[in-house]
C-alpha cells in the first residue's frame, strides 16, 4: 500500500524538491501540491492524502491554522510540519494544532521519508530533541491546565505508566525495556491509551500528559 | 570622652590636608573666565555684563581715589595708584576670579587704612565695600559653595585685622554690616549659579537622552532589518538543502561522485542553517516583542504591495499605483526592502497627511528599481505627531544597505515626495 502525500509550501522549488525525493520511494506517492494554507485545506479534503507535509509560513493562511482546520474537520490526512525554523513556539503550536510530527526542512532524504512512514502509521514523530523542547515550552508556560485530569481515571495503572513514558519521549522499544514488558504489549497499551483518551496519535498523548500535569516539566529547563 | 586613636589619626590627617585644600580653592589662578551672556534675541548683549563691570570698576576707582586724596591730600600719585588698585580687581575678576578677589581684599585693606588715616571710622572704606561686594558676587557666580564660605571667612579675618589697628573706642557694628552684606551677595550669586548649573545639567541630560533614544531607535531598526534578511537567507538555504537532497533522485543510478558532491552541498547548507537559526535566535532574543515573535507569514515581496495599498485605502488615503517598465523578479532582499520602504512611506503619509492623495510609482529600470511616493496636502489636519522618526530612519537604513539613494522633500503644494533608487545586484561579480 502506498502512502499518499500532499506537499504544502509556498516556495515552488521546495515543493518540487520534496516531490522528487518522495516520488523516488516505492511506497510513497505524491498526491498533490498546495502553495498556501487555504489550498492545503481544500486539497486535503478533496484528495484525502495520508500525510500532509505542511510548511508554517505561508501566505493567505498559515500552516498552523491550516493544520488546525484539517484536524478539526476530521480530515484523514495526518499533518507532518516541515519548517525552516525549529522555534519552540512553532513546535508547541503545531502539536497543539494537531500536527503528528515536526521536522526541519534540512532533514536528510532518509529522515524525511522515514518520518512520512512513521506518521502515516499513526505513530508520532517526536525525536527526543523535540520532546525536550516541548518540555521546556511547557515549563515556560508554567500553569498546568487541568481540563481533563478526570480522563486519567479511564486508564489502568499500567496504561498511565506507559503514558508517562511516552511523554518522556521514549520509543516503544525503550518503554518495553524500562517496564520489562514485550514491545508488542507496549503497542497494545499505546493504542488503548489513544482510544480511551480519544487522541489522534502519540504527539497528542504527549501534549495531554503535560497539560494534565501527569508529567511535570523540570523546573530548570 | 574615650580616646579613639584611629579616629584621631583620621582627624589629624584631615587637618593636615586643610592648607593644601585651601590653596587649591583660593589659588589666584583658579576659576574660569566669565562667559559671554547668552541671549538669543539680543546678539549684541553678549558683552553687556563685561561692559557694566568695566564701568563699575571706573566708578569705584574714582571713588577710592577721591576718598584717599581727601584723607591724605599730599598723596598725589599714590592716591591715583590706590584708586586704580581698587578698580582693577573687578575687571580682573572677569578673567581670573580668585586673583581678582585677592587683589580686591588687599586693595580694600590699603584704601580703608589710608582713608581712615589712623582716626576712628568705618573699618572698610565705602569704595572698598562696593568693590569687594561686586567682586564677591562675580566670583560667586562661578565658584563652588565651599569656596564662597572660605572667601567670606577670610574677608571677615581681614576686617578683624583692620579692627586691631583701630584706636580704642570702636564698637565693631560696621564690621558686622559688611559681613552681613557680603554674605547676602555671596548667597544671592551662589544661588543664581546653582540655578544656572541645574538648568545646564538638565539641558545636557535632555541632549544625552535624545541622542540615546536616537541611537536605540537606529539599533532597533537595524536589528529588525538583520532579522528579516537572515530570515530570507534561511529560506534560500532550505531550498538549497532540499534541492541538493533531491538531485540524485532525478536520474537513475547517479554516479557516485555526483551523489557525494550533492551530499556535501546538503551538509553545508544544513550547517549554514544551524548557524542562521542561532543568529536569528539572538536577534529575536534582544527584544522579545510581538513583532519579533515567530512570524507565521512569509516575508513580504513587491507582489504584496496590493495588500499594502488596500490597507492604505482602508485608512482613508486615495493611493494610485503605477508600475513602469517590465516587472521582473528582483533579489529577495531588495524586494523585501522595497516593500518596507513603500510601507514606511505610506504610513508616514497616514500620519502626517491623513486623507491625502498618494501616487505610488514602482519603476523597473535597466539596473535599478525606483520607488516614488508622492502625496498631496492633507485633507484634514494631521494629529500631533507622535512618531519617533522611526519610519524615515528605517527607509534610510534600508536604502543605505543596498547602496541606494533616498531623497525626501516637501512639495510647494503642501505635499511630500519620497524617492528611493535601489540598484539591482545580480549574483555575479559583486
Amino acid at each position: 500500500m502506498t502512502i499518499r502525500v500532499l506537499i504544502a509550501d509556498d516556495q515552488a522549488l521546495i515543493r518540487e524538491g520534496l516531490a522528487v525525493l518522495l516520488a523516488a520511494q516505492a511506497d510513497i506517492e505524491v498526491a498533490g501540491e498546495a502553495a498556501d494554507g487555504r489550498e492545503a485545506v481544500d486539497r486535503t479534503a478533496r484528495l484525502q492524502p495520508d500525510v500532509v507535509l505542511m510548511d508554517i509560513r505561508m501566505p493567505v493562511l498559515d500552516g498552523l491554522e491550516a493544520t488546525r482546520q484539517i484536524t478539526r474537520a476530521g480530515l484523514a490526512g495526518k499533518v507532518l510540519v516541515l519548517t525552516t525554523y525549529d522555534l519552540d513556539e512553532y513546535v508547541y503550536q503545531a502539536l497543539r494544532a494537531g500536527a503528528s510530527g515536526f521536522l526541519l526542512k534540512d532533514a536528510s532524504a532518509n529522515t524525511l521519508t522515514d518520518a512520512v512512514r512513521v506518521v502515516a502509521a499513526g505513530d508520532a514523530l517526536l525525536a527526543p530533541s523535540i520532546t525536550r523542547r516541548l518540555i521546556s515550552e511547557f515549563a515556560r508556560l508554567g500553569a498546568v491546565r487541568a481540563p481533563a485530569r478526570a480522563q486519567l481515571d479511564r486508564l489502568t495503572d499500567r496504561e498511565t505508566e506507559v503514558l508517562t513514558q511516552i511523554a518522556g519521549g521514549l520509543s516503544n522499544a525503550e518503554i518495553a525495556t524500562r517496564l520489562v514488558i514485550a514491545e508488542q504489549t507496549v503497542k497494545t497499551h499505546v493504542s488503548r491509551i489513544l482510544t480511551k483518551l480519544d487522541l489522534r496519535d502519540r504527539a497528542q498523548a504527549v501534549v495531554l500528559a503535560y497539560e494534565i500535569g501527569l508529567v511535570k516539566p523540570p523546573q530548570d529547563p | 570622652m574615650v580616646f579613639d586613636a584611629p579616629r584621631w589619626r583620621a582627624v589629624t590627617r584631615g587637618m593636615a590636608t586643610v592648607p593644601s585644600e585651601l590653596w587649591r580653592d583660593l589659588n589666584p589662578m583658579a576659576g574660569a573666565p566669565l562667559r559671554r551672556w547668552h541671549a538669543p534675541r539680543l546678539p549684541w548683549a553678549g558683552w553687556l555684563p563685561h561692559t557694566l563691570v568695566l564701568a563699575g570698576a571706573v566708578v569705584v576707582g574714582v571713588l577710592a581715589w577721591r576718598a584717599v586724596s581727601s584723607a591724605a591730600p599730599d598723596a598725589g600719585q599714590g592716591a591715583v595708584l590706590l584708586g586704580a588698585l581698587q578698580g582693577v580687581p573687578l575687571v580682573l575678576c572677569l578673567y581670573r576670579p580668585m586673583a581678582g578677589w585677592w587683589v580686591s581684599l588687599i586693595a580694600g585693606m590699603l584704601v580703608s587704612e589710608v582713608s581712615r588715616a589712623g582716626a576712628l571710622g568705618p573699618v572698610w572704606a565705602e569704595p572698598a565695600v562696593l568693590a569687594h561686594l561686586g567682586v564677591l558676587a562675580l566670583v560667586a557666580l562661578r565658584t563652588r559653595p565651599r569656596v564662597l564660605v572660605e572667601m567670606w571667612l577670610l574677608t571677615l579675618l581681614a576686617g578683624a585685622i583692620l579692627v586691631q589697628r583701630m584706636p580704642a573706642g570702636y564698637d565693631a557694628t560696621d564690621l558686622l554690616e559688611l559681613s552681613a552684606l557680603s554674605a547676602v551677595a555671596l548667597l544671592t550669586a551662589g544661588a543664581l549659579r546653582g540655578r544656572g548649573e541645574a538648568r545646564r545639567r538638565l539641558a545636557e541630560q535632555e541632549r544625552v537622552s535624545a541622542t540615546e533614544r536616537e541611537r536605540r531607535a537606529m539599533l532597533e531598526e537595524r536589528s529588525r532589518i538583520a532579522r528579516e534578511l537572515h530570515d530570507v537567507l534561511a529560506h534560500h538555504m532550505s531550498v538549497i538543502a532540499i534541492q541538493a537532497e533531491a538531485a540524485p533522485y532525478r536520474v537513475t543510478d547517479p554516479p557516485h561522485p555526483l551523489t557525494r558532491s550533492f551530499a556535501t552541498i546538503h551538509s553545508h547548507a544544513t550547517d549554514a542553517l544551524i548557524e542562521l537559526r542561532r543568529v536569528l535566535g539572538v536577534l529575536r532574543a534582544t527584544e522579545p516583542t510581538a513583532e519579533t515573535a515567530a512570524p507565521i507569514a512569509p516575508q513580504p515581496t513587491l507582489r504584496d504591495v496590493d495588500v499594502l495599498v488596500a490597507g492604505a485605502r482602508a485608512a482613508g488615503l486615495t493611493p494610485v499605483v503605477a508600475v513602469t517598465g517590465t516587472p521582473r523578479p528582483m533579489p529577495p532582499g531588495l524586494e523585501l526592502s522595497a516593500y518596507r520602504i513603500l510601507q514606511e512611506a505610506l504610513s508616514n503619509v497616514m500620519r502626517h497627511a491623513p486623507g491625502a492623495e498618494v501616487d505610488l510609482e514602482i519603476a523597473y529600470q535597466p539596473s535599478t528599481l525606483r520607488l516614488r511616493v508622492r502625496n498631496g496636502p492633507p485633507s484634514s489636519p494631521p494629529a500631533p505627531s507622535t512618531g519617533t522618526g522611526h519610519g524615515m530612519l528605517g527607509m534610510r537604513e534600508r536604502t543605505a544597505m543596498l547602496d541606494g539613494r533616498l531623497t525626501t522633500s516637501p512639495l510647494p503644494d503642501g505635499g511630500y515626495l519620497v524617492t528611493a533608487v535601489l540598484p539591482e545586484r545580480k549574483g555575479e561579480g559583486s
